[in-house]
């Protein structure tokens, strides 16, 4: 069961890495008009998927932003999974159970993180000005589908965990 | 406790670990590729021609007209060096319509080859305090109403500080003009030097798109 938990998980997380995430409809208030007319490409609206994001942060050289949604994005909930895979095959080896239940428990405290980042991008653009929209797409919903199968997983491991370590 | 025995369990859990990985690239992969073909359509729509483009002009309807690009011969109508020194013309046109003037363009500096895009707001400091434009006060081209009969002239001058130097005075008769841009080459006499000409013309109520599609220089 806690193994098919983490197999749905990375199945969503592969589809929500790379599937349309938010859509962002440019407008610049007033001048909206104008800015179709001048430079209309500007004003087409544009979808990215949270790879497409990191991609363009990259190409922008926003470092910072790349490392950090880079982490919590990507590398965090793949180590995650990994870990969990781990903990649902190794459960004979108490020595190692303690270590990953600390694992586990610590890594429960950021089972949210992704989700946390995604919605501080989204406030962000929310409040451009000129009346820009962002609309998230059916990959943001795969992508937390992915989270909350992986935290259900957590949850399986930490019952089995709790009861090798009683 | 566990009643499970070690026998049961995997002998390397860290590397049968790296399955819910292999499975995140091959659903990511998988995705791709399925998706792949459809990156290119937008979906919007700007990038296609729009669907009037070399239409003919219908009676009785307003078009906005503009010469998107005049380019000059080296030389003017007697000759001679267009300005003293080396420098080139500083271009701009009038358009006549039944007899009256009903634009007149901005000067294009030193230049035979000269684009004007159809768009221009003049905005001073103080208008950053606040101003409205509209698209009417912003698109910078003749208005017209077409008939079969009409023609328009489009004077093309060498501005100057004393006197205005001719160019070239061009007639052109609106049933030989199509919607989107008309590109024109003249020949070099004592009466012109108007090399080539791209008159551009929208129909009044276009959509944004078309005009985004013409107005960009």
């Amino acid at each position: 069961m806690t193994k098919l938990l983490i197999l749905a998980s990375s199945v969503l997380l592969g589809i929500g890495l790379v599937a349309p995430t938010m859509t962002i409809h440019p407008k610049a208030g007033e001048f909206s008009w104008l800015v179709e007319i001048i430079d209309p490409q500007s004003m087409v609206p544009i979808t990215y998927s949270i790879i497409g994001i990191i991609i363009e942060l990259a190409q922008i050289k926003d470092w910072f932003l790349v490392a950090v949604l880079s982490i919590f994005s990507i590398l965090f909930p793949i180590s995650k999974l990994y870990i969990f895979w781990v903990a649902a095959s190794d459960q004979n080896n108490k020595g190692k159970f303690l270590t990953i239940y600390k694992v586990i428990n610590k890594l429960g405290k950021f089972s949210m993180a992704e989700v946390f980042v995604l919605s501080l991008l989204l406030i962000s653009l929310k409040t451009l000005p000129g009346g820009t929209e962002v609309n998230l797409e059916f990959g943001c919903m795969i992508y937390f589908l992915s989270v909350i199968f992986s935290i259900l997983s957590s949850f399986q491991i930490k019952k089995s965990d709790d009861r090798i370590v009683q | 406790m566990s009643n499970l025995s070690d026998f049961d369990s995997p002998k390397r859990p860290w590397l049968t670990a790296f399955i819910p990985i292999l499975v995140i690239l091959l659903a990511a992969g998988l995705y791709w590729v399925l998706t792949s073909g459809d990156s290119h359509d937008d979906g919007n729509g700007l990038n296609s021609t729009p669907s009037n483009t070399g239409d003919k002009l219908s009676s009785g309807k307003s078009y906005y007209v503009y010469a998107s690009e005049i380019e000059l011969y080296p030389t003017n109508n007697e000759g001679k060096a267009w300005d003293t020194g080396d420098g080139g013309p500083d271009i701009k046109y009038h358009i006549k319509w039944l007899g009256n003037e009903i634009f007149e363009s901005t000067v294009k500096d030193n230049s035979l080859l000269a684009n004007w895009s159809g768009l221009q707001i003049d905005l001073k400091w103080s208008d950053l305090l606040g101003k409205t434009i509209s698209p009417n006060e912003a698109i910078q081209a003749a208005r017209l109403r077409y008939d079969d009969k009409g023609y328009n002239e489009m004077i093309i001058e060498d501005s100057d500080v004393a006197k205005d130097d001719a160019a070239g005075n061009l007639t052109i008769d609106l049933k030989t003009l199509r919607i989107g841009k008309n590109e024109r080459g003249y020949a070099k006499d004592s009466q012109n030097s108007v090399r080539r000409t791209v008159v551009t013309v929208l129909p009044i109520d276009s959509t944004i798109e078309d005009l985004a599609q013409f107005m960009r220089e």
